[in-house]
């Protein structure tokens, strides 16, 4: 069986100093074939000539500014791979991210998608939020772990590009409730970097975009129990 | 249980709230623990309020908009409270907002609406996919953003 390509994505948003590090852990990683796509979300500074460097190594696809989703769903658009993987620009993937996927996909192949786990590097300039309980290694339901099936947008849908902080909580929480099997690994396979700019994601927008997604996946929750509970004969069991 | 007595308001130090659609959503951004209130429940937490409130005086403004004997609203109300403190989504107040400042009381109107017992639902299923970047309280700015018309 011929190694599957893996398409990456990589959003990028006036990415010019950091990108470079993001898709070097790319190219570090062993798997081939890898499809990299860069989706320049509408930069203002010289991302462009920066990518321009790789040559054909990487797909430059440019749209105008639309947010990080959108930018997401135009690279699933675009992407050719049986795989489709993600890493943002502040972010690194470890050397054997997509290896120890791979093998958790060989050995369970009823797996849908596979997370694994983050850890926050924190830049010297940034205070640590030592207080902050889950500020170390953490479980990593963000598109920069998630490894997925292409097929798994077709069964769950692209990301919510109305939402601009949390549409990965928001696609995860469909995914789920769509019966997706995600295979978690303990490994931490992505390196998230937290500095001024990315710590401040987190201020009062995002947590209005929160509230709005869990009021949402609520909503969602009780009318499939309501319409469950109607439906005659049940379900069968879904089987994969 | 001093709860009857003392003044308490919303921890918004800890968590995040939102009315949306007459339901009151509630996440604790430490744990990833979120909360719904239906739409009894979220009147009473809008009456607790960010700068307090008592039980006392939110069941008086509960019972002139619902349909339920100022009695009972105070019971319920109680227990209701002691849920809330116990998950840390009302705190000790140092004092009372100004009575019923946030939801409509319609005194005198004559109609009142629908009365149910307020209740907490508990949700932890999120808890590990609000683990990286939680909201945080207290941080505004925003880098990647929508430009808007400069």
């Amino acid at each position: 069986v011929p190694a599957p390509l893996v398409s990456c994505i990589v959003p990028v948003f006036n990415g010019v100093h950091d990108v470079m590090r993001a898709l070097d852990s790319i190219f570090a990683q062993a798997h081939r074939p890898l499809e990299v796509i860069v989706v320049d979300d509408g930069s203002t500074d010289e991302t462009g000539a920066v990518i321009a460097a790789y040559g054909e190594h990487v797909r430059y696809v440019r749209q105008e500014n639309a947010g990080p989703a959108a930018a997401r769903n135009r690279g699933i658009r675009a992407a050719r791979g049986a795989l489709i993987a993600f890493l943002d620009q502040d972010d690194r993937w470890h050397p054997d991210k997509l290896a120890h996927q791979l093998t958790a996909f060989a050995s369970r192949p009823s797996t849908d998608a596979c997370v694994g786990h983050v850890e926050s590097v924190w830049d010297d300039d940034t205070p640590r939020q030592a207080d902050q309980p889950r500020a170390g290694v953490v479980p990593g339901y963000v598109t920069g772990t998630l490894l997925a099936r292409r097929e798994v947008f077709d069964r769950v849908g692209l990301f919510d590009a109305e939402l601009w902080f949390v549409d990965s909580l928001e696609w995860f929480s469909r995914a789920v409730d769509a019966g997706i099997t995600i295979a978690v690994l303990p490994e931490v396979l992505l390196y998230h970097r937290v500095h001024g700019g990315n710590l401040s994601r987190r201020g009062d927008d995002s947590r209005a975009e929160t509230l709005r997604v869990i009021k949402r996946t609520l909503d969602r929750r009780r009318a499939a129990d309501a319409s469950a509970e109607d439906e005659t004969p049940p379900r069968p069991p879904r089987t994969s | 249980m001093t709860t009857n007595l003392r003044p308490l308001r919303q921890n918004l130090e800890e968590v995040a709230a939102e009315i949306l659609g007459g339901e009151a959503v509630i996440i604790n951004l430490a744990t990833g623990t979120y909360f719904s209130l239906e739409p009894v429940g979220a009147a009473i937490w809008t009456l607790f309020g960010a700068h307090g409130g008592t039980v006392a005086g939110v069941a008086s403004a509960i019972a002139a908009r619902y349909d339920v004997a100022e009695d009972q609203a105070v019971g319920d109300i109680a227990r209701f409270a002691t849920e809330l403190v116990d998950e840390r989504l009302l705190v000790a107040a140092a004092g009372v907002d100004a009575p019923a400042g946030a939801v409509d009381a319609r005194p005198g109107n004559g109609h009142r609406e629908p009365y149910h017992a307020p209740r907490l639902h508990k949700y932890t299923d999120m808890a590990d996919m609000l683990a990286l970047d939680p909201p945080l309280p207290g941080l505004k700015d925003i880098p990647w953003k929508r430009p808007g018309p400069e």
